[in-house]
């Protein structure tokens, strides 16, 4: 490395030493096997009712209940969010209420158009 | 407040500078604005998949095709009624890869240079098989005639009763009177957003690529921390995390 002189202790840290900002510690492997497990048993489950169920609206909803299951384990074990401080958890979490609500609004609007089709 | 919280940090120094608020760096905290707003992006497309499909349930004119009759492929068995068998095995290359990348951020907290070379190179080829499982997916639609404004995937009676006794693992051959023109935005709305996502996928393997070259130049060794592996990781599993919602909503579903 070059000797590079900084400004300040604070642009030190951010460019160099960041462990000086955070920590990161090291959960071991078990929770990461363990999500990839009830990922994989998810995935099974969804695969068993599409062949088991006759499609209806009930088996529609279970399949995007069981999608969401599978989502929150990515972000929160995968991606490692659970184990965030709660400020970015929210950050992240509270913005998408405007997809539920756009999800909302576009089957009033898709009820509507339907009429339309029919 | 009581006297216990000596330990804790005062919230007024947290945001006075020289602490990251969030104890993450500057740089993961920008990666999930930006996954927040890609998932914006993609949930707007997947809606707009909602909407067509949602309001096309009484149309009988354009109507809209089954996925069981169109994504029924599997390769060498050609003819064979196998819906979401090969889709099921993309997602499963798809969760195996996002393990494979959790274990290479875990192996980084560790700064053990071997295990996170070892690993990005396993997250590296389920990309890429993933990416060659897709273009024979498009391959195949693309085959049967789906063009990016039109298909004839929609059943027609004599189809319908030729599909009524149709098991798993039976025979398919379409003739030409089977199957009329179906909903256009079922191959549009198929293209963009498998398209859009395969794209990610693409953009997250050349990121995984960097990365792992510059794992095995030492530049992280160098610099004390893996944190670059897990800022692509967290590129990486937010495409997983789209293909959870691809295939729901455009195979299961």
């Amino acid at each position: 490395m070059s000797h590079v002189e900084y400004k300040d202790k604070e642009t030190y840290l951010y460019e160099n030493a960041q462990e000086k900002l955070y920590h990161v510690e090291s959960h071991g492997t078990s929770e990461i096997w363990r999500t990839f497990w009830i990922l994989t048993a998810i995935t099974v489950v969804d695969i068993l009712l599409y062949f088991v169920m006759p499609p209806s609206m009930g088996r529609n909803i279970l399949f995007i209940g069981l999608g969401l299951v599978k989502a929150v384990l990515i972000v929160g074990f995968f991606m490692h969010l659970k184990h965030e401080r709660t400020n970015l958890i929210l950050s992240i979490v509270v913005p998408t209420m405007f997809i539920v609500f756009f999800v909302a609004w576009m089957l009033y609007e898709g009820n509507f158009w339907s009429t339309f089709n029919s | 407040m009581s006297g216990h919280s000596v330990a804790t940090a005062n919230p007024t120094n947290e945001w006075s500078g020289g602490r990251s608020p969030f104890n993450v760096s500057y740089g993961k905290l920008m990666m999930w604005f930006f996954l927040l707003s890609d998932a914006f992006t993609f949930s707007g497309l997947l809606i707009t998949y909602g909407v067509h499909r949602f309001s096309a349930a009484g149309d009988t004119s354009l109507p809209w095709p089954l996925p069981d009759m169109v994504f029924n492929h599997f390769p060498f068995l050609h003819g064979v009624h196998l819906p979401l068998f090969f889709v099921s095995l993309m997602t499963f290359i798809l969760i195996f890869s996002s393990v494979t990348m959790v274990l290479a951020v875990e192996a980084g907290h560790r700064n053990s240079k071997k295990e996170v070379a070892r690993y990005m190179l396993l997250t590296i080829i389920g990309g890429a098989a993933f990416l060659g499982c897709q273009a024979w997916e498009w391959a195949q639609f693309i085959g049967d005639g789906a063009t990016l404004n039109g298909n004839h995937f929609a059943l027609s009676p004599e189809g319908i009763k030729k599909t009524e006794h149709l098991g798993l693992f039976g025979h398919l051959h379409w003739e030409v009177a089977d199957r009329i023109s179906g909903a256009p935005t079922f191959s549009a709305l198929f293209f963009i957003v498998t398209g859009f996502h395969g794209f990610h996928v693409f953009s997250g393997v050349v990121l995984n690529v960097i990365t792992y070259i510059n794992v095995l130049k030492g530049t992280y060794e160098k610099r004390g921390h893996y944190e670059m592996v897990e800022k692509v990781g967290l590129y990486w599993h937010f495409v997983d995390l789209v293909w959870v919602f691809v295939f729901t909503f455009f195979y299961l579903i």
